[in-house]
């Protein structure tokens, strides 16, 4: 299986979240990934997009590149910004079991990316903050098909 | 984002479809507390045609729960969750704490 590779670059704000979200539907169709596991793709990008558009940008937005990489079976998802370092590990998870009057409202976007990928990276580097994401086996028939 | 109210005898229905990603869901936030600041508490939601949800979504339908159930005054209750919304929901923990029907009439009823 040959690597598929797409990229968008755009100056992203909250606005342009559909057009990032129709970008990763269209990409997944063509790297021909399991239906069951788009909307997983789409939630998770949105959720590292929103994270760096709220805390490293504001409403003003900033400059956002998402790469969708096939190796084999598995899609590799990156998003790079040029915002304040922000390390999405460093968020503590919501207290799942806590009644919801109680819980603090925050924390369940990053939760939820940890949850629904298979891998989650983030690096501070030259080109600027990094969150790589990976989704195993998603490409191809299921084994459980 | 569709948003469409019914007065039913009990309580308020309200019907969701389309996407809620973080561009739509202030204004989800903004049409559920029009109806919670004009006395609106006891509400079902029926999301049968919403095809997706993100956290954003979430926080909305978190703070408007909270704002129905002050003063033991009302209640924020869920109908008919397409599965990847269900989903959502248990990966958060919110299906243990929101009360979730599989119909309308259920949740309705239940007021």
């Amino acid at each position: 299986m040959g690597e598929f590779k797409r990229k968008i670059v755009i100056k992203a704000t909250m606005a342009d979240l559909p057009q990032i979200l129709e970008f990763v539907e269209t990409t997944c169709r063509e790297a021909r990934v399991r239906e069951s596991a788009r909307f997983d793709l789409q939630l998770a990008v949105e959720e590292a997009c929103a994270n760096i558009i709220e805390h490293a940008y504001g409403q003003a937005g900033g400059a956002l590149s998402l790469s969708f990489v096939t190796r084999g079976p598995d899609v590799i998802l990156t998003v790079v910004d040029q915002g304040p370092s922000f390390d999405p590990a460093s968020i503590a998870a919501p207290d799942l079991n806590a009644p919801l009057e109680e819980r603090r409202i925050g924390g369940l976007g990053i939760h939820l990316m940890r949850r629904l990928m298979d891998e989650l990276y983030y690096a501070s580097t030259e080109e600027g903050n990094v969150v790589r994401m990976v989704k195993r086996d998603v490409i191809g028939e299921a084994a459980d098909a | 984002m569709d948003f469409s109210t019914v007065d039913m005898k009990h309580c308020t229905l309200v019907r969701l479809g389309g996407r809620i990603d973080g561009s739509v869901a202030p204004e989800l936030g903004n049409s559920l507390r029009e109806l919670t600041d004009t006395g609106h508490y006891k509400l079902v939601l029926n999301m049968k045609d919403v095809s997706y949800t993100s956290s954003a979504a979430l926080r909305e339908l978190i703070s408007t729960w909270k704002a129905c159930r002050r003063w033991n005054r009302g209640d924020l209750r869920l109908a008919e969750l397409p599965p990847n919304i269900q989903k959502v929901f248990e990966l958060t923990g919110l299906d243990t704490q929101i009360q979730i029907y599989p119909t309308e009439v259920e949740a309705v009823g239940s007021f």
